[in-house]
């Protein structure tokens, strides 16, 4: 009897042999075991798919994973992965990285990738503070916020990475949380199913240095009613006993309880396609507002490497496919 | 000449005869695990030697992680006042039970291991002394729990090795005391898990330790403090009023020591308000552009960090050089190349620095060696920034910066402060003519005018493109040859303001050594060694570049000299062959380079593998 090899992936075949070395009880664990868990159902054979990461406690994901991958330089995990994309467009590439790593060192990087619509999946851990280095504020850390580098809180206004990502131009936005890890499963595999750049914000815990950063939304018996899950085409309800809406007062959102004054069809419709209603959620803060989680945004434009070919192409139309040795020996090559 | 002969077993820890005492030289290693804690309890039996007068140092071994990783802490004790590293530890403190096992082979014999009862299983050996404390019952009976308690169970060895190494209950009180900056409620709560601990080894533990601190006078008047907090205080006094930096480890404690410092010590005493800003920027880039912009205008600017973030700042360092613009850069240099080991100790960044920035750029550097250099150096870069007008790198290490050193207290700096070639609105009033970089005195050093001197002569523009002596755009070949010669000879200005070097000459040396920066320590020790093997050598520790004739003299005195240094390719070595090239042959490399700080051992072991060598090549003759 011959034996079949299986081409299924199973989760075993994504956990690498290095010990996971995160702090007990810190959200990244999570976060690693729904990658870990969605990758097999993806269907990408394992050799295509690549983990870049810049450097932070957050960075050290790629260790864990057993794929190609890259632990490169702070913030500069954006550019790597540019390169790889154009280079070999038929990678499935993700980038991870934290709020300092993308946000602060490497905010310029990925405005760039985002804007050119690279075919990559950017994962922004956000704990709003620097773990590795024990403990600084970062660009996503609240005005006051007391850390060892803000004795008297921060002074700063802090930035919201879904606001920076969609004046970027991002293609796909969306937002999901380590503790919630059906949802965050969900939103890995439309991120990953999303042509061009997908960014994607975790809300993620650092257990150490800003422990209660999301109390209120992380807790899963309090959290649907304090968060709200998107869906395309379906209005803004939450609430644990879908009693809540969210409408628009003018151009403000407002929190409106349901039964009363107000009805379904008084809340805002979700529609994936709209940078307008994009920018409306992504200034739904919490705890102001129930912040939402889902698929943001999602629009298809044409990728980085498919405008690369295109232009390629064309030129190849226009003036032939090239001829290195004639370009060689033309008079006007050592003209500069 | 004497041939160091044996070297392994002359420098190896000799084993403690089974009787004798062995007082005031040992070491200590506690393994915890990261993240428990264990700090307050090292440093409270750290300061309880230091305050029994017994000279200590302490060295923290750890990994890259907030938590759960193993993590060493290195106490030497040594009434010689030695403060390298050791290679051996007599006395083990193991509580951590992932690496026991490693821990309790790595003892000599003789040793002696406190580990924590609680663990479920315990290598062994016949030939070192086992003692068991239960850390449970002490951390149920404190009633503190989860974290608290994790954190209290350190102080249970704490209690234990005080009654092993006959330290007094009150030296560690006051130790705790001083950790919790007189907060009694903390030092209460510690302290009466410490005596209980104290109470049960001194009614269970039969065993009369051989090791044991005794009062010496070797340290009043002293204190311990790290590098990078020394080097803080010293940029206070040397009037640092603006400082950008992104956090970066080992430098991060340096600013932390700057945000605690500043807001008690810079003040204005009017009106109350700041006198200072501290700013993490967005990155390193961004860190030095906001110093060279604080700088031009006049402020003492300075920023910290390490490899990776001097690596980002090479194209600002070049602006800063060609703009001739002052700023104070701490490299507290960790293990590259890239990220490699960040919380480990090394001195690779030399060559890096010294030339960082493209063309021909060239950089002054100060290489403190001690804590108190730290603090001086504090003062002594900004002084130098501004006298030279060009960015001063400071090269420290992990070792230095973020360690516990004993010091003498810090001299209030008897110089006021050099803030070099300013010229005002009267100066022109009075010259009536201004040229930003006019050679006027020959050495290189133009004067400057700050922004806001309102003299209609004043006003420059500062560029990175070629520039005339006017600071006007040129492409002129002359012009910017000219430029490039004055910037030479202002480097060999620097020559004679960058700290000498310390010079220690014995009559007979057979060869000279030398070393920078925390290399010094293991140096003393390794050359006392010799000393008692009856090889004299002569020493001499760079404190900066570009060298001047002092160090060539050093080097010109000595047939051959070992250049010792933590790295692998021997960068001080390189560059002191450039610069010494009649001399070049004279010159040995000595490069080791581990993550560790080096051992008077490997010194010794070394320099002997050499002279060896050397014999046999005169014989084969
Ligand atoms: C050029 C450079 N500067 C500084 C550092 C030190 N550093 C390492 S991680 C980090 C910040 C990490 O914060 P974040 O990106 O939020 O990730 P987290 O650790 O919270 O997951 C910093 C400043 C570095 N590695 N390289
Ligand atoms: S420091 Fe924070 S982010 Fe880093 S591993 Fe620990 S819990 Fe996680």
């Amino acid at each position: 009897m011959t034996e079949t090899i299986s081409l299924e992936l199973t989760r075993k075949d994504f956990v690498s042999d290095q010990t996971v070395r995160w702090c007990p009880g810190c959200g990244d664990y999570s976060i690693l075991a729904q990658m870990q868990k969605v990758l097999p159902e993806l269907g990408i054979p394992k050799e295509k798919i690549v983990f870049i990461s810049g450097i932070g406690c957050s960075s050290r994901f790629p260790y864990y994973m057993n794929t190609y991958g890259i632990h490169s330089i702070h913030g500069r995990a954006p550019t790597l992965a540019s390169g790889l994309a154009a280079a070999n467009p038929d990678l499935n590439i993700w980038v991870v990285t934290g709020d300092g790593d993308a946000m602060s060192i490497g905010g310029n990087h990925l405005i760039h990738a985002m804007r050119r619509n690279v075919d990559l999946k950017i994962l922004l851990f956000n704990n709003r503070i620097y773990g590795l280095t024990k403990g600084q504020y970062s660009p996503t850390s609240r005005k006051g916020k007391k850390t060892k580098s803000s004795p008297m809180g921060s002074i700063e206004q802090p930035l919201n990475p879904l606001t920076l990502a969609l004046s970027a131009e991002a293609t796909f936005v969306a937002r999901a949380m380590d503790t919630d890890t059906v949802h965050l499963g969900e939103v890995l595999r439309a991120a990953a199913a999303h042509e061009g750049t997908s960014f994607v914000e975790i809300y993620q815990d650092c257990v150490i240095f800003n422990p209660n950063e999301w109390a209120g939304i992380d807790d899963r018996r309090t959290r649907p009613d304090h968060v709200i899950y998107l869906e395309h085409d379906k209005p803004l309800i939450f609430g644990k006993n879908n009693d809540k809406g969210v409408r628009l007062n003018g151009f403000k959102p407002e929190v409106v309880e349901l039964g009363g004054e107000f009805s379904e069809k008084d809340l805002i419709v979700h529609d994936e396609t709209s940078q307008e209603l994009a920018y409306i959620l992504a200034h739904m803060e919490h705890p102001n507002y129930p912040p939402p989680m889902g698929v943001i945004r999602q629009v298809r434009k044409p990728t980085y490497t498919e405008e690369l070919m295109g232009q390629v192409r064309m030129a190849q139309e226009r003036k032939g496919v090239g001829d290195l040795q004639k370009l060689y020996h033309a008079a006007d090559v050592w003209t500069v | 000449m004497a041939v160091i002969e044996n070297a392994v077993e002359a420098t190896a820890v000799a084993q403690p005869p089974t009787d004798k005492p062995i007082i005031n030289d040992f070491a200590i290693v506690v393994a915890t695990a990261n993240g428990t804690g264990s700090q307050t309890a090292n440093m409270a039996l750290l300061r309880a030697i230091f305050k029994m007068g017994v000279p200590v140092n302490g060295k923290n071994i750890f990994p890259s992680n907030i938590q759960g990783l193993p993590t060493w802490y290195h106490i030497r004790v040594s009434q010689d006042g030695y403060t390298a590293r050791r290679e051996t530890n007599e006395l083990l403190v193991a509580f951590n039970e992932t690496t026991i096992y490693q821990d309790v082979r790595d003892l000599p014999p003789g040793g002696l291991c406190l580990y924590n009862a609680d663990f479920r299983s315990l290598p062994t050996r016949d030939d070192v002394t086992m003692v068991g404390i239960p850390v449970r019952p002490f951390v149920a009976e404190s009633g503190l729990k989860g974290k608290l308690g994790d954190y209290i169970a350190n102080m249970v060895y704490v209690g234990a090795m005080a009654y092993l190494l006959g330290v007094p209950l009150a030296k560690i009180d006051e130790a705790l005391d001083v950790h919790f900056k007189q907060r009694r409620k903390f030092v209460d709560s510690n302290m009466a898990v410490v005596r209980a601990a104290y109470q049960w080894a001194n009614d269970n533990i039969v065993y009369n330790s051989l090791y044991r601190v005794e009062p010496m006078a070797a340290t009043a008047g002293k204190m311990l403090i790290t590098g990078n907090e020394a080097a803080a205080l010293g940029a206070v006094f040397g009037g640092v009023s603006f400082a950008a930096w992104y956090p970066i480890t080992p430098s991060t404690s340096l600013i932390d020591a700057l945000n605690d410092y500043l807001p008690r010590l810079r003040r204005d005493p009017e009106t109350g308000q700041a006198t200072y800003a501290v700013v993490q920027a967005e990155d390193e880039l961004a860190a030095i552009g906001m110093i060279l912009g604080a700088g031009w205008s006049g402020a003492r600017a300075m920023t910290a960090t390490s490899g990776p973030g001097i690596s980002l700042m090479a194209e600002f360092a070049g602006l800063g050089y060609f703009s001739e613009t002052p700023a104070v850069i701490w490299n507290v240099q960790r293990v590259g190349p890239s990220t490699g080991l960040p919380t480990r100790t090394g001195q690779g960044d030399v060559l890096f620095t010294y030339y960082l920035g493209h063309g021909d750029t060239l950089n002054v550097i100060l290489f403190p060696a001690s804590v108190a250099e730290c603090f001086e150096f504090g003062v002594t870069a900004f002084d130098l920034a501004d006298e030279l007008q060009t960015p001063v790198f400071v090269l420290s290490d992990l070792d230095l910066g973020m360690n516990n050193w004993m010091t003498e207290p810090f001299a209030y700096p008897e110089q006021p402060m050099n803030r070099g070639k300013v010229v005002t609105a009267a100066d022109l009033q009075r010259d009536g003519r201004f040229a930003r970089y006019l050679d006027v005195d020959g050495d290189g050093i133009p004067y400057r005018t700050l922004p806001g001197n309102p003299h209609p002569l004043a006003a420059w523009f500062a560029r990175g493109t070629g520039h005339n002596e006017h600071a006007v755009y040129s492409e002129k070949p002359q012009d910017w040859e000219n430029n490039m010669l004055r910037l030479r000879r202002k480097f060999e200005t620097a020559r004679q303001l960058v700290p000498d070097p310390i010079i220690q000459e014995e009559a007979d040396a057979a060869f000279g050594i030398i070393a920078f920066g925390t290399t010094q320590y293991a140096i003393d020790e390794a050359r006392d060694r010799l000393a008692k093997q009856g090889v004299a050598t002569g020493f001499m520790r760079l404190r900066g570049l570009p060298i001047n004739d002092d160090v060539r003299a050093f080097i010109g005195r000595y047939e051959r000299l070992y250049v010792v240094e933590l790295n692998r390719d021997g960068q001080i070595h390189k560059i002191l062959q450039t610069e010494a090239p009649e001399q070049a042959a004279r010159l040995v490399s000595l490069a080791h380079m581990d993550g560790l700080p080096l051992t008077a051992r490997w010194v010794v072991e070394a320099i002997a593998a050499q002279e060896a060598g050397r014999k046999e090549q005169t014989s084969d003759d």
